[in-house]
């Protein structure tokens, strides 16, 4: 019954401690040989919070999120994850630290299901090794479908019921962003690092993919960090905002100060976009 | 699916189960299924809709299964248990917001068991329900609304909900909007005029244990002949009529249609048409409680194919759009198939046309093509109408506009039993259906049981069934011209064929 819709169960059952993400990066600093990518850069991340990082091309704000979820590691500075240092680990292992994220192009199996496509994410809560797996033991069949039950209920909360058993290379590019959304959430995580999940769709799955934000982050407590060009989605979703520009930090705080704030008019909002 | 074969003896009212072998059609995977005989469902059509769910609840209980939807990618069933419990819940909890004997209630979902539940439990306690449709404006809704003066609102979504709030200073008639889905409407906080419909069911169950007879009391004050609901007519003035529908007249049409069409316990209905129109209130509300047939609600619109091959229905009644537009895609997918497939159907063609030009003229049908038939059945028809969901239906019924005889031919020469039907709101429904082995494509066929159809000396269609509506929400004059001596007069002109067919 659609009366019973109600929030997916690893939201739902999930204790406040199993949520906590407390984020803090301490004045890190990336160079590519002479390319100085970041520099002494700080962001504190709370629990329950929606920040977003914003700046023009080339600000730093991909290479910030790389080095969070340790794509690249930075020659300086420290990430603390929850009080545990994780500069130097590799993805995987910050993943299973509970930081989930999305890429700015899509990184799926094309040639894969979208149920498939977001299986792969329930790795981390497999319990059951190749021996067992191979004879199919029930308690393998058992655990299948309890990830499954997760899954499914993700694919009725982002709406994607038609296309479950579609290929993701036969989708169009909004779907696509929002299987990726519901892979990253399959590994539920503590901290959601979005990479322009807006960036190429139509005003249409803009709407809905907003709807979904919001949704996790009201209703559902999920910390997330946004990395977004859209500043009508950006300025109303985000509690707080953070503005690079050539590597650094130039302001950080609530929308209405960010959209007053001079030096981000300068660099990268515009005169004419002042409100 | 397989039924149990034990004939079971209910305490209330001696219902009696006849088990038949479905016969006369070859074609049909499932041998047994247990159907009501004659006399059960007399008995029970003399009863309120409500009332015969409970009824159902009691004698099908927990082994069957009533209503099916899809939902996080698996089919949930409800037994007629679950389905009595649910509307007695939607019932208590309208009756202890205040929802008075009489009251007229909105009802604007989509096709959900909340629907039913919605539906059956404000008729349980003597509302009459009227269901709008999800994709009307606000300002319709608004409109229709007032025109019933309903007092209560059951809306499927945030959607829903938007438009009554948008139209809330023009409602002041309606005392609370009870929502059914309640994703993406945690911001509306604590709205006074709103109420979740889960809240609605708790409300029901714990009036329930505070006074326990309360429901069956409500329940046996409805009388038959009482309006049970009013479905929206699309009137030659424009502006929608609403036609009153006693429970007789849906116990009567589904009488009917057990009478006609093999149809039992446990048979697959799926709901896909708007549950604001008749066809589908028809089945949910009449034909699925009189008969035991399940009712099966798709995951989405989106997924209806799917979800249609998943249950291959026992019967269907659509728009002949429906089917034109199967056909094309079936003809599509062909001609983009290997030169070996697209021979093989071909041949299938051949022969099946041939087959069903000498049936329509009654010619007999020579052994060799007999022969070819059969093969051409196991080649082309079964894998064909098994892949669009269709292996599993003993009626498929088209209505509506007229449907091109092609179409007709193209499906029957499959082994489809597609057939037109024609039928009106206000005569409760479809009655006039071609019957098995004499379907003419040019024609709507003949009177179900119980009906007559005549023509007037201006050609027009007249028609008397016991299945007829009871008039226009307040349209003496409307209903006037309509009923006229018992004879309802359709608006529609036609003639009757020598083999009485209209």
């Amino acid at each position: 019954m659609k009366a019973f819709r109600g929030q997916p169960s690893i939201y739902a059952s999930t204790q406040p401690e199993k949520r906590q993400a407390e984020l803090e990066v301490r004045k890190i600093s990336l160079n590519f040989g002479g390319v100085m990518a970041l520099h002494d850069v700080d962001l504190k991340v709370h629990t329950g919070e929606l920040v977003s990082i914003i700046g023009p091309n080339g600000a730093g704000k991909t290479s910030l999120l790389n080095c969070i979820t340790g794509y690249y590691h930075p020659q300086e500075g420290q990430i603390l994850f929850n009080g545990e240092e994780i500069t130097g680990l590799h993805p995987h292992e910050v993943t299973q630290k509970g930081i989930g994220r999305t890429f700015q192009n899509i990184e799926l199996f094309p040639r894969m299901t979208v149920l498939a496509n977001m299986l792969l994410a329930r790795h981390l809560y497999c319990n059951y090794g190749l021996g067992k797996a191979t004879l199919f033991f029930p308690s393998v069949r058992k655990e299948e479908e309890r990830h499954r039950r997760v899954l499914e209920e993700l694919i009725d909360f982002l709406e994607m019921q038609p296309i479950r058993k579609k290929l993701v290379g036969a989708l169009p590019y909004g779907l696509r962003k929002r299987v990726e959304l519901g892979r990253a959430l399959a590994l539920e995580p503590k901290l959601l690092v979005l990479d322009e999940p807006f960036a190429g769709m139509t005003l249409e799955e803009k709407e809905d993919m907003v709807r979904f934000l919001v949704e996790l982050n009201s209703a559902w407590g999920q910390t997330t960090i946004l990395v977004e060009h859209d500043m009508s989605v950006v300025m109303s979703i985000s509690q707080r905002i953070m503005v690079l520009n050539f590597g650094e930090k130039i302001a950080e705080g609530p929308p209405e100060v960010i959209q007053n704030h001079p030096e981000v008019i300068k660099a990268y909002l515009g005169e004419a976009t002042k409100v | 699916m397989s039924t149990e074969t034990n004939s079971i003896n209910s305490s209330e009212g001696g219902i009696r189960y006849l088990i038949l072998p479905i016969m006369g059609h070859k074609k049909m995977r499932v041998n047994r299924r247990e159907r009501f005989d004659q006399e059960t469902i007399e008995i029970l059509s003399n009863y309120t809709l409500p009332q015969i769910l409970f009824k159902q609840a009691k004698a099908l209980g927990t082994k069957q299964i009533a209503i099916r939807e899809k939902m996080y990618g698996i089919w949930q069933t409800y037994t007629w248990q679950d389905y009595f419990q649910y509307t007695k819940q939607v019932a208590l909890g309208l009756y202890s917001l205040g929802l008075k004997r009489g009251e007229n209630i909105g009802i604007i979902t989509d096709n959900h068991p909340e629907w039913l539940f919605s539906e059956m439990g404000a008729q349980a306690i003597g509302a009459v329900t009227v269901n709008l449709f999800t994709s009307s404006v606000a300002k319709e809704l608004m409109v229709m609304l007032n025109r019933i003066q309903a007092t209560y609102v059951i809306a499927q979504d945030q959607e829903q909900v938007d438009k009554l709030l948008e139209m809330k200073d023009q409602l002041s008639h309606v005392r609370k909007v009870i929502y059914i889905d309640p994703t993406g409407m945690r911001t509306y906080g604590h709205h006074p005029w709103l109420m979740n419909f889960k809240d609605l069911l708790m409300l029901g169950e714990s009036l329930d244990k505070e006074r326990p007879d309360l429901f069956e009391e409500e329940l046996w004050k409805g009388k038959p002949e009482e309006v049970a609901l009013m479905i929206m007519t699309s009137g030659t003035t424009g502006i929608p009529k609403l036609a009153m529908i006693s429970h007789r007249s849906f116990t009567e049409i589904a009488r009917k249609w057990v009478e006609t069409a093999p149809i039992g316990i446990g048979d697959n209905w799926i709901s896909i048409t708007p549950t604001a129109w008749i066809v589908d209130q028809m089945w949910g509300m009449g034909v699925s409680p009189l008969t035991g047939m399940s009712m099966n609600f798709p995951e989405t619109p989106e997924t209806v194919m799917d979800d249609f091959r998943e249950i291959g229905p026992a019967i269907i009644i659509t728009s002949s759009r429906f089917w034109e537009d199967l056909a094309s895609k079936i003809r599509v997918k062909i001609a983009d198939s290997g030169w070996i497939k697209r021979k093989i159907f071909s041949l299938g063609e051949w022969i099946g046309g041939k087959v069903v030009d000498r049936e329509s003229k009654k010619e007999p049908i020579p052994f060799y093509l007999r022969v070819l038939h059969w093969i051409a059945s196991k080649l082309v028809y079964r894998p064909l109408l098994d892949r669009v969901g269709c292996a599993q239906i003993r009626a498929a019924v088209t209505g509506g506009h007229p449907i091109s005889p092609d179409v007709i031919r193209f499906f029957r020469a499959k082994g489809l039993n597609l057939k037109h039907a024609y039928g009106l709101t206000e005569g409760g429904g479809v009655f006039q259906v071609q019957p098995d082995g004499e379907v003419k494509p040019e024609t709507v066929g003949k009177p179900l049981p119980r009906t007559e159809v005549k023509i007037a000396e201006d050609q027009e269609v007249l028609v008397k069934t016991p299945s007829c509506f009871v008039g226009y929400y307040q349209d003496p004059e409307a209903t006037q011209k309509t009923l006229r001596d018992g004879w309802l007069h359709t608006w529609y002109s036609g003639y009757i064929d020598e083999d009485g067919h209209l």
